[in-house]
């Protein structure tokens, strides 16, 4: 009985924080929120590609790396395509029915931001970097990101 | 009375030349200028190098449906309907293994099969008729050293009248140039004749014939269903920003400037061809792009 009642307090309190987490955006407004985001994502790493000295480099992989640690977090379950009340997505549901590739996905980008980081100042190695930066992006978009609404 | 019976008998014996002259199968002729065959020694090792900045493979392989690289098999869906790839390996019976330099080059340059039948400009002659004769002869001379794959031609999908290949002859007549191989730059030559680019980034008229005022200006209907984007007088994209660099990574590596990354047929054609490009050609591509969008 005890157990029971334990569990559902339990059950109770994790619904509660999930509703608390998402309870001032509707899915769309999260799909929006993270498309909006992915596009500032980019213009970061153009900007540290396009950077004139290392620091100005470091300085727009630190916004992408701090963005990268939100990642997850931006994919809530249900703001996917077909998801109820999410009109405009390219999620692909496999973001939540493969959730280990999907993790591993956004670990890669991690790692290849860092390496980015750590490789700034150093031009040969920072092409390098950047090379294998643009492969996380393709590679997650490329498992996890439907087409584009015609 | 009298006119009116003339008007008739007029107009059926026109329609019945008209009618006569489709059904004709062509043989135009072909003349090999160049001292080249694709017997020659290193015309396969340069095939191997034009096939993929002609973009062969990409719709002669049902990847999708595990097929055999140049064994074709893969649906196209275009607005006229479904059609399907043909076998591009050199068997004798169902690919290409009987046919000629001669039937070769009148296949790829003016479009006409080797029983003189019309091909339908899915398969874009219109953009290979700028190609030399030596680069189709050495693609040929390279799909003769792959395995000749049994594989029979799937029939195509494609609604009455486009359904009777014979029209095409009066739509050649009406909306294509005889071949003609132009003295271009290596950028425009990659682009207009081998990497047939326009095929999917001009847009068509309604008779599904490329709009050469348009040139590269986008295409709401692509293949598949895809909306192509323009890559002259971009508005939408940002295309036009694209520095020649950035152009030339992209063809490497499928990788945009903004680090998003290509799509739908454009991530085919990077993986199965571009990336396979010399730098120096992706440079000439990515040169001859940004100077139309300088004006």
């Amino acid at each position: 009985m005890k157990v029971w009642i334990c569990a559902l307090v339990a059950g109770l309190a994790l619904s509660a924080g999930s509703v608390l987490a998402s309870a001032a955006l509707t899915p769309q407004q999260i799909v929006d929120d993270r498309v909006a985001g992915m596009k500032a994502l980019g213009g970061n790493l153009k900007g540290a590609r396009t950077a004139t000295d290392a620091a100005g480099a470091k300085a727009e992989l630190a916004k992408a790396i701090a963005f990268t640690e939100t990642m997850q977090s931006r994919f809530p379950k249900g703001t996917g395509i077909g998801d109820a009340g999410v009109a405009k997505s390219r999620a692909l549901q496999d973001i939540w029915t493969k959730p280990d590739q999907f993790k591993s996905a956004i670990e890669a980008l991690s790692s290849a931001l860092k390496a980015a980081d750590a490789a700034a100042g150093d031009q040969a190695k920072f092409d390098a970097a950047f090379g294998a930066l643009g492969k996380s992006c393709k590679g997650c978009h490329d498992q996890f990101r439907g087409p584009e609404a015609p | 009375m009298r006119l009116l019976r003339l008007a008739i008998i007029g107009a059926l014996a026109t329609g019945a030349l008209v009618l006569a002259w489709l059904s004709v199968p062509s043989s135009s002729p072909v003349v090999i200028t160049e001292e080249s065959s694709s017997r020659d020694p290193g015309m396969a090792e340069r095939g191997a190098y034009v096939v993929r900045a002609a973009g062969c493979i990409s719709c002669h392989w049902d990847r999708k449906g595990s097929g055999i690289a140049f064994a074709g098999g893969r649906a196209l869906a275009t607005p006229f309907g479904v059609f399907y790839s043909p076998n591009l390996t050199p068997d004798v019976e169902t690919g290409i293994g009987g046919w000629s330099d001669e039937d070769f080059v009148r296949a790829v340059t003016w479009g006409e099969g080797i029983h003189g039948e019309q091909l339908y400009p899915v398969f874009p002659y219109t953009s290979y008729s700028a190609m030399g004769v030596s680069d189709v002869l050495a693609i040929k001379a390279y799909l003769f050293t792959l395995k000749p794959v049994k594989a029979p031609q799937l029939e195509n999908k494609i609604s009455f009248p486009f359904s009777w290949r014979a029209l095409m002859k009066g739509w050649k007549l009406l909306f294509v140039d005889s071949p003609q191989n132009e003295d271009w730059p290596r950028g425009e030559y990659l682009v207009r004749a081998l990497g047939h680019c326009g095929q999917c980034h001009t847009p068509r008229n309604f008779f599904g014939a490329l709009d050469g005022g348009a040139h590269l200006q986008g295409n709401r209907s692509g293949p598949d269903g895809w909306r192509v984007p323009a890559l002259v007088g971009a508005t939408k994209s940002n295309f036009a920003d694209w520095s020649v660099e950035e152009i030339a990574e992209y063809l490497k590596s499928g990788v945009k400037p903004d680090f998003d990354s290509a799509q739908g047929p454009m991530a085919e054609v990077i993986e199965d061809n571009t990336k396979h490009l010399t730098s120096e050609d992706r440079r000439a591509i990515a040169l001859y792009l940004k100077s139309l969008n300088q004006h």
